[in-house]
């Protein structure tokens, strides 16, 4: 994965979890960030959404638990 | 905005010790519109964090009735189809047919009722942001997608009347839906059925913008000042002669015309409108008089500086003659060089070029309509133009007077003391939230700041209204305060600029000491940039300028000038007319 894709990646996960340090973020899941709930996943899907102008269907975030699942996620969507 | 720029503007926002609290009621889960909600409404507070409280999901009457006790400072409740009944939405399934529209019609009338009660109640206790449904209706008719089914025309007439209704509160604010723009696409049945969002996020950010301007803002200005020739009219007026400057149609002016029309409907709603222009004194007063067909009654305007000295000159006369600072009037004229130079001088004023071409005057005209927007036209406002021109005489008069008291005297002023402990004036109310020049600490308030103000042991509100042979100048002064024994605390004292060099200060200053049987008054007094008016009183009393400022009886009696006013004073609904000449 490119490291530009992956830095904007990191800058979505900073808006919507600011409590997060950065070195953190690239082993962000929703068992080891506070506040990483099913109105943070959405908000969260949204930004990325926004971020890299396409759609993540609801069906998809069930999947998605972890900022490695969103950058792979990411990746096969670019490829 | 996007929601990435929402949310950083709220992680900025954290560090605030201040929180600014806002209910937000909706029938559906809020979500990125709470985050958009907040970010437009944190950007125009600097001081505070907002912080925007929800309810229940599937439940906005039950949202809205809970907003009244939320102790928010405002509430804002967006309504869709489903939150009137749920089979107008893609949520919920039910065998429902054109057969049962009768029953739809009578439900959503049902929960308009619920809600235009809920709604009321709430705007007794805050400020009220109300969205009308901003979706489309789905198409459950019979009728093909593009018509208008009956009902449809049902539905909407019952969300009309509801919003009809709505209007007339002071307190509530309803949101024009042609306003909400955003991008096209403004429902997003994917996010609606996975998490109970309908907005795609450009109509999220749409309709929470629009609901943060309907904030009343303290900026809305007072008064303008025009130009004449190529602005008020087409032409210039020296040259060509009185009878063919145009404001028509057909000599291609129409925008003259409502520019005219507009102007005037401001000086009716209590705007003060000025005219600034370089002409010949004489020329402008005859084509006052000698054109009836204009649209701006000389009666509108005061005052006319019209003369040969700079524009930037002329302002400054009329902003002396209006008493009012120049960030609260707004500068219209049609040449550049002009507004530059009022600009240089009065850095503060709003400036405004006129437009060049007929197709930027709708913009213009919509501009003008928001610096001057209020939801309420009171009769102080309607009184203020007349009251400065009565003023002016009045200075006139008194430049004449050698005796002060005697000048005074001649008023034949009558004063009206009405004491209450009510919250319910919202004249009183605009009075404190608007006042700068004599208002003892230049402290704002909430509606619920404010009734919670008047709903502390032992408080009053006196207000005061004015009048003279000259004419009415309404309610013109507020205090608010709290009684202990003998003595009494003011937590907040305006009068209007209007009222000045009438002693009327000292006459309330009486009227509260002799009222209350009061030894003492302390004034939570607070020198601000603007309050140099109470400086001076205080200092013609003779008291020591701390905070509080202490004023004892007998100290004020002693300074206190003589006065000249019949003075009558209610106290609740009883009238008790003293009716007696001070002196």
């Amino acid at each position: 994965m490119p490291e530009r894709v992956e830095e904007r990646l990191q800058n979505c996960f900073a808006i919507v979890f600011p409590n997060l340090e950065r070195n953190q973020i690239r082993h962000a899941e929703t068992d080891n960030v506070e506040g990483w709930d099913s109105v943070a996943m959405v908000t969260l899907a949204a930004v990325i959404a926004e971020e890299f102008q396409l759609n993540i269907p609801a069906e998809d975030l069930s999947e998605l638990l972890s900022f490695t699942a969103f950058a792979d996620y990411l990746r096969l969507l670019q490829s | 905005m996007k929601l990435s720029e929402a949310l950083s503007l709220i992680n900025k926002a954290a560090g605030y010790r201040r929180e600014v609290k806002v209910h937000l009621a909706s029938g559906f889960t809020p979500l990125h519109l709470k985050s958009f909600l907040t970010a437009f409404l944190q950007r125009e507070n600097l001081t505070a964090r907002i912080m925007v409280e929800t309810g229940m999901f599937d439940d906005l009457v039950g949202n809205v009735m809970r907003m009244g006790q939320s102790g928010s400072a405002l509430g804002v409740c967006v309504m869709e189809w489903p939150g009137f009944d749920p089979r107008l939405g893609v949520r919920r399934l039910s065998a429902w047919s054109y057969k049962d529209s009768a029953d739809v019609e009578m439900q959503v009338r049902t929960a308009a009722a619920r809600l235009l009660g809920a709604l009321r109640g709430a705007a007794e206790a805050m400020s009220v942001v109300v969205v009308l449904p901003t979706l489309p209706l789905l198409p459950v008719a019979s009728t093909e997608s593009t018509q208008m089914s009956a009902l449809e025309a049902s539905l909407r007439t019952t969300i009309a009347g509801l919003a009809l209704e709505l209007s007339g509160n002071p307190r509530i604010a309803i949101v024009r839906n042609d306003c909400i723009v955003g991008a096209p696409g403004t429902f997003d049945i994917e996010s609606e059925i996975a998490h109970g969002f309908p907005y795609t996020l450009p109509h999220a950010a749409a309709v929470a913008e629009a609901i943060a301007r309907q904030v009343p803002q303290a900026s809305r200005k007072k008064g303008l000042i025009t130009d004449l020739d190529e602005t008020l009219w087409k032409g210039v007026i020296g040259e060509i002669g009185i009878e063919n400057v145009s404001w028509d149609s057909e000599h291609h002016a129409q925008v003259h015309g409502l520019y005219q029309q507009l102007l005037h409907w401001l000086a009716t709603e209590g705007v003060l409108v000025g005219v600034a222009s370089k002409n010949s004194p004489e020329i402008i007063e005859r084509a006052f008089k000698s054109r009836p067909d204009l649209l701006l009654c000389a009666s509108d305007v005061f005052p006319f500086e019209v003369h040969w000295d700079s524009k930037a000159e002329s302002v400054s006369r009329i902003l002396a003659k209006w008493n009012i600072g120049a960030d609260s009037v707004l500068f219209i004229d049609e040449s550049p060089l002009e507004l530059a130079e009022v600009k240089m001088a009065h850095p503060d004023i709003e400036t405004l070029r006129f437009p060049a071409a007929a197709a930027e005057f709708f913009e213009f005209w919509k501009h003008l309509r928001d610096v001057f927007a209020t939801t309420t036209v009171r009769k102080e406002d309607v009184l203020r133009a007349t009251s400065l021109r009565q003023d002016d005489q009045l200075q006139t008069q008194e430049a004449w007077a050698t005796d002060r008291d005697v000048f005074l005297q001649q008023l034949d002023a009558e004063i009206s003391f009405h004491f209450c402990s009510e919250s319910s004036d919202e004249r009183a109310f605009e009075l404190v939230n608007k006042t700068n020049q004599f208002n003892i600490n230049g402290v704002r308030y909430t509606v619920a700041d404010w009734h919670a103000k008047m709903d502390e042991p032992g408080s009053f509100l006196l207000t005061c209204s004015y009048a003279d042979r000259f004419g009415s100048l309404g309610k013109i002064a507020v205090v608010q305060g709290t009684l202990e024994g003998k003595s009494a605390r003011v937590h907040s004292w305006v009068m209007s600029c209007r009222a000045f060099s009438r002693r009327i200060e000292f006459a309330t200053l009486r009227e509260l000491m002799l009222k209350f049987e009061l030894e003492s008054i302390e004034l939570d007094y607070r020198l601000t940039d603007r309050n140099a008016p109470v400086r001076e009183f205080l200092n013609t009393l003779g008291v020591v300028e701390t905070s509080p400022v202490l004023i004892k009886r007998a100290e004020s009696e002693r300074a206190c000038p003589k006065l000249f006013f019949h003075t009558l004073t209610e106290m609740g609904s009883s009238r008790k007319a003293t009716n007696a000449r001070e002196g």
